[in-house]
């Protein structure tokens, strides 16, 4: 019970707060409620228009379900970079960095999925970026890490294929495969793949 | 075939949760929203922490683990029945009132909803970032590799942006489905996702029906349902629901523990207290808080049961993530390490921060393109019904909410992120978590309209 304690006795402050409380609020019970009502249907309609908006969450869903141009669009830089991992065969992968995207801070972002996605991806493979002490949480760690392992860390590491992230010359971000020959075929030339965008 | 081998896996988990809440409540009447609210969510928590004790032990979830951990629930449900305890089933929970009959409505509405989340789930692998470069990447580490020799995924500091020392709830989770399809198809899998994530709804359901009559209940689940940031963030394999999901059990029942002080509340508020530390590393936080707020009411109420209730939920809770705490500790903390943070100087150094922060809270509950109108509501509910303030259990909600908001505004506070990124990026999820608290409180507000000045009437004279 409101302003009385688990003894049954009023508690004297909690009941002078209520005296207090009911002069500034003198409505009765049954107005509050439908008051009440009026607030909840409100909300509720608001939220089933929000979703009629073409920008709605409902029409994004609606979008993914039936496969539209717009979702196919969407998904496909996730799926090419799946595609890129199934390529790899079953050693590890280096990502490299060239051109603009060694230095340029525009395409940490897009360097970022693209070690995330990949990564994931590959699991249980890796992709190395950085020697195994250092800390990567973004692009601009990779970036500033500028790894270059030599070939004998490749094949301590069982790495089979270099991906390349880096600039073209019209400014977009590429993305080329590049499958190292088998270790015993020293004098062999890459075999090269493009996963393009 | 894989569908089928997810949905027998998520049969496994509402049997298991079944199973629990026999034990916790025997021989009790269940209501068909708590078999499907409570039982999965009982049972999902439970899974998650069984999957990792086994791998702790060096058995990684496969169907092996799943077909024991089946079999030790039906027996266990064979045994209750033979001894006539298990939890009957009933279809409502009190009679049918005048008025009822319009539940249609908000059922509808909320049916949709929940039809929206799947469909959306289901029709695309994992693409939102954080879902595949933590928890998704976490639950294909686990899949391959039992804990019991530390994969080394964990102590990989180029792997250092996917949070190494983030808590394993969901990725066991999702790496117990991936056992049972005998395959890693996150887009499957994804099935799970949107069947937790969706739990939330009905565990709101039954905090509100707790309180208030079956319409109102159901519209205001029905606003849960319909919220944007629900269609956002549900399904799409992060962890953000399921946490907003277990806390929601365990502020409900830690209310009904402060209310009532039945010791099935304090197991249930313990066990949902553990699956919040175990699922996101600020679940361990709130869980903390969560036994502050019993510790201080038990305080004020100065009675022995209240005291021992206190002592043991910290205890219950230490024992359920004993391992999880203990295995963590050596974890690199390369990230963010909100914990150190918060507890070294640089908390106190970092207080000014709070100006930009605080606003920015206030601006993202007024966005109502991501929140409806849910906060207003909640506002003008507490208003009106403001007599639920003498309510001990309201209070301790209002509390509890205050700590939430507060830890988290800290939390920005000392982040490494830069904040003008980070804030519009993460802020609505954040604010997820303490929905149910919002929507709790606007519907028992709600339940003290009218009848609450008669009692508090009737209590002064």
């Amino acid at each position: 019970m409101p302003g009385m304690s688990r003894s049954g006795q009023v508690r004297p402050n909690s009941g002078k707060l209520e005296t207090i409380l009911n002069q500034l609020i003198p409505a009765d019970g049954r107005s509050f409620r439908y008051a009440a009502w009026g607030v909840v249907l409100l909300v509720l309609v608001h939220l089933c228009w929000l979703q009629l908006r073409p920008e709605s969450e409902l029409h994004q869903i609606y979008a993914f379900a039936t496969q539209s141009t717009a979702s196919r669009t969407a998904l496909m830089q996730y799926e090419q970079l799946d595609r890129i991992a199934d390529q790899t065969g079953n050693g590890n992968v280096l990502l490299k960095l060239a051109g603009y995207a060694k230095t340029n801070p525009v395409v940490e972002n897009s360097l970022s999925f693209v070690y995330f996605r990949t990564s994931y991806a590959l699991y249980p493979r890796r992709l190395y970026v950085a020697p195994a002490d250092q800390v990567i949480n973004n692009g601009r760690d990779m970036m500033r890490i500028e790894f270059s392992p030599s070939q004998q860390w490749l094949h301590e590491h069982d790495v089979r294929s270099v991906f390349t992230f880096g600039n073209d010359n019209a400014g977009g971000e590429t993305l080329r495969l590049e499958i190292l020959p088998p270790r015993d075929d020293q004098a062999g030339m890459p075999t090269n793949k493009s996963g393009g965008n | 075939m894989a569908l089928l081998a997810c949905c027998l896996y998520l049969l496994l988990i509402v049997l298991v949760g079944y199973t629990l809440l026999s034990v916790i409540h025997p021989s009790s009447r269940m209501t068909i929203v708590q078999l499907i609210g409570l039982g999965p969510a009982v049972g999902a928590g439970t899974m998650g922490l069984l999957l990792f004790w086994a791998s702790l032990i060096g058995f990684a979830p496969s169907r092996k683990v799943l077909a024991i951990i089946g079999v030790l629930t039906l027996a266990s449900l064979l045994v209750m029945k033979k001894k006539n305890r298990l939890a009957q089933i009933k279809i409502l929970a009190t009679d049918w009132e005048k008025g009822d009959g319009w539940i249609v409505v908000p059922l509808v509405v909320t049916l949709a909803g929940l039809a929206m989340i799947a469909t959306g789930a289901l029709s695309s692998p994992l693409v939102e970032w954080d879902a595949f470069a933590i928890w998704g990447f976490k639950a294909k580490v686990l899949t391959y590799e039992a804990l019991r020799l530390t994969p080394a995924y964990f102590h990989d500091p180029t792997l250092s942006y996917s949070h190494l020392d983030y808590p394993l709830m969901v990725p066991f989770l999702t790496s117990g489905a991936y056992a049972a399809m005998g395959t890693v198809d996150d887009q499957t899998g994804k099935l799970v996702s949107a069947f937790l994530d969706v739990l939330i709804v009905p565990m709101v359901y039954l905090g509100l029906r707790w309180k208030l009559r079956r319409l109102p209940a159901a519209c205001l689940s029905a606003i849960l349902a319909m919220l944007p940031v629900m269609f956002r963030y549900a399904g799409v394999g992060c962890a953000d629901l399921l946490l907003a999901m277990f806390y929601a059990g365990s502020i409900l029942y830690v209310a009904r523990w402060i209310d009532r002080q039945q010791w099935q509340d304090l197991i249930l508020a313990i066990l949902f207290s553990a699956f919040v530390a175990f699922t996101k590393n600020e679940g361990t936080v709130l869980a903390l808080m969560n036994g502050a707020v019993i510790l201080g009411f038990g305080l004020c109420s100065g009675r022995r049961r209240d005291w021992v209730g206190a002592a043991a939920f910290f205890m219950g809770l230490l024992a359920m993530d004993a391992a999880w705490l203990i295995w963590s500790r050596s974890l690199p903390r390369t990230h963010e390490d909100y914990g150190s943070k918060l507890l070294s100087s640089a908390l106190v150094t970092h207080l000014p921060r709070l100006k930009e922060i605080i606003p920015a809270m206030l601006v993202q509950i007024a966005e109502f393109n991501v929140w409806g109108l849910l906060w207003i509501m909640a506002g003008v509910m507490a208003l009106l019904g403001w007599r639920a303030l003498t309510r001990p259990y309201v209070l301790a909600l209002w509390i509890l909410l205050g700590l939430h908001l507060l830890s988290y505004a800290l939390a920005f506070s000392v982040t490494p992120w830069d904040l003008t990124l980070l804030m519009p990026m993460i802020m609505d999820r954040l604010l997820l978590h303490t929905v149910p608290a919002v929507i709790f409180l606007a519907g028992w507000h709600w339940a003290e309209m009218g009848t609450g000045w008669r009692i508090a009437e009737s209590a002064l004279r």
